[in-house]
């Protein structure tokens, strides 16, 4: 299974790319009233508009940095009733893919590095990476708010 | 100030692939190579390529990613066509991949006595089998004229083509084989004008690729005259 990495505070993240539309480099964001904070605005992805999320305000509290390894990640958020939805999560290094072994999400929610095709190319690595769950991290009830027309 | 910024990172840029990696010509040479092979496995060199993204996206770069994703997306994958483009004298030309049967290496040509046709060369042998040999360049009307190939040295070996339409065989050396080469329909341009006589009736477009101009041929009608000549 193919992961893309990226950051979270100092943890390093893994989603697998099942869910991943595109990875696209930062644009400018339309600011939403009446949203929760880690709400970073809409996009205009493809004429359509799309509900971006700050993941670094979701797990710091302090909005993402203006650097160009921070991209939008558009993914495929897999709503129960209607799916296809799509939701940009604005997410740090996210810069590198890799190959793992697991065929699913691992029951620990950890990835170890015995399972990657190959080490991780950070120099800080700890060997582990946090398995990235779209549903849990972030939850239908908040994300369907975005949706409502 | 973002010039500053970018001199900064610059100098603290530890270049050691250029001094002791695979891109120096050093006595010393870095210890890690013996692990990794190629520098491009090592760690050090992938973390400095991530710090050049580590750089403070412009405001330029925003501005410019907006409005390139607020488009609709355009497909890049159109059809493509294939063409087996070879070398006949100075002329790059090109045929439907599909009218090819094999390429073989040149043989002798046996003459066809009391035939006194400039375009049919005599019969070869194709894995047993003996088949007409023509010369694309009589019907065609090119030159016969090598390419100076002293600057290169690379002299390409002279080989067969073997076409095949419609239940017919034709074979014709060639000087030079580029091979297989995908194209786009909308790529092939029509050929200059200035182009006359029987190059232009049988030319069908022009291809560029590779900075060579390539004369893609109506394989129906050069089967056609051929074939005829050999009724």
């Amino acid at each position: 299974m193919l992961l893309l990495l990226f950051k979270l505070g100092d943890g390093r993240y893994a989603l697998p790319v099942d869910h991943i539309v595109e990875v696209i480099p930062l644009v400018k964001l339309k600011k939403v009233p009446r949203t929760p904070e880690f709400v970073a605005g809409m996009m205009n992805y493809r004429g359509k508009p799309v509900p971006v999320i700050d993941l670094s305000v979701l797990s710091e509290g302090v909005p993402s940095e203006l650097k160009m390894s921070t991209r939008i990640i558009v993914v495929n958020y897999p709503f129960e009733e209607k799916p296809g939805e799509i939701l940009g999560l604005i997410a740090k290094n996210a810069t590198e893919t890799i190959k793992s072994k697991l065929e699913s999400a691992p029951a620990s929610g950890v990835v170890l590095d015995e399972t990657l095709d190959h080490a991780v190319t950070d120099l800080n690595s700890d060997g582990l990476l946090q398995w990235f769950d779209l549903k849990k991290i972030l939850p239908e009830q908040e994300i369907s708010v975005l949706f409502q027309d | 100030m973002q010039e500053e910024k970018k001199s900064t990172l610059l100098k603290s840029i530890n270049d050691c692939w250029n001094r002791i990696g695979v891109w120096s010509n050093a006595e010393e040479r870095c210890p890690e190579l013996g692990n990794v092979v190629h520098c491009r496995n090592c760690s050090v060199y992938s973390a400095t390529g991530r710090l050049l993204l580590d750089r403070e996206a412009s405001e330029e770069y925003l501005i410019e990613w907006t409005s390139l994703l607020a488009d609709e997306k355009k497909s890049t994958r159109t059809k493509t066509k294939s063409a087996f483009v070879f070398r006949a004298g100075t002329e790059w030309l090109a045929l439907p991949t599909l009218v090819i049967r094999q390429v073989v290496d040149m043989g002798t040509i046996h003459s066809i006595p009391h035939l006194n046709n400039p375009v049919i060369r005599g019969l070869v042998n194709i894995q047993g089998k003996l088949e007409i040999c023509v010369s694309i360049g009589s019907v065609l009307g090119l030159e016969r004229e090598e390419i100076d190939d002293s600057e290169t040295g690379y002299v390409a070996p002279e080989r067969l083509i073997v076409t095949h339409r419609e239940g017919k065989v034709i074979a014709f050396p060639v000087s030079d084989i580029m091979g297989v080469v995908r194209y786009q329909p909308e790529m092939m341009r029509d050929p200059p004008v200035t182009v006359s006589g029987s190059k232009a009736v049988y030319t069908e477009g022009i291809l560029y690729h590779r900075n060579l101009d390539i004369g893609f041929l109506k394989d129906k009608l050069l089967f056609k005259t051929l074939t005829k000549d050999l009724a």
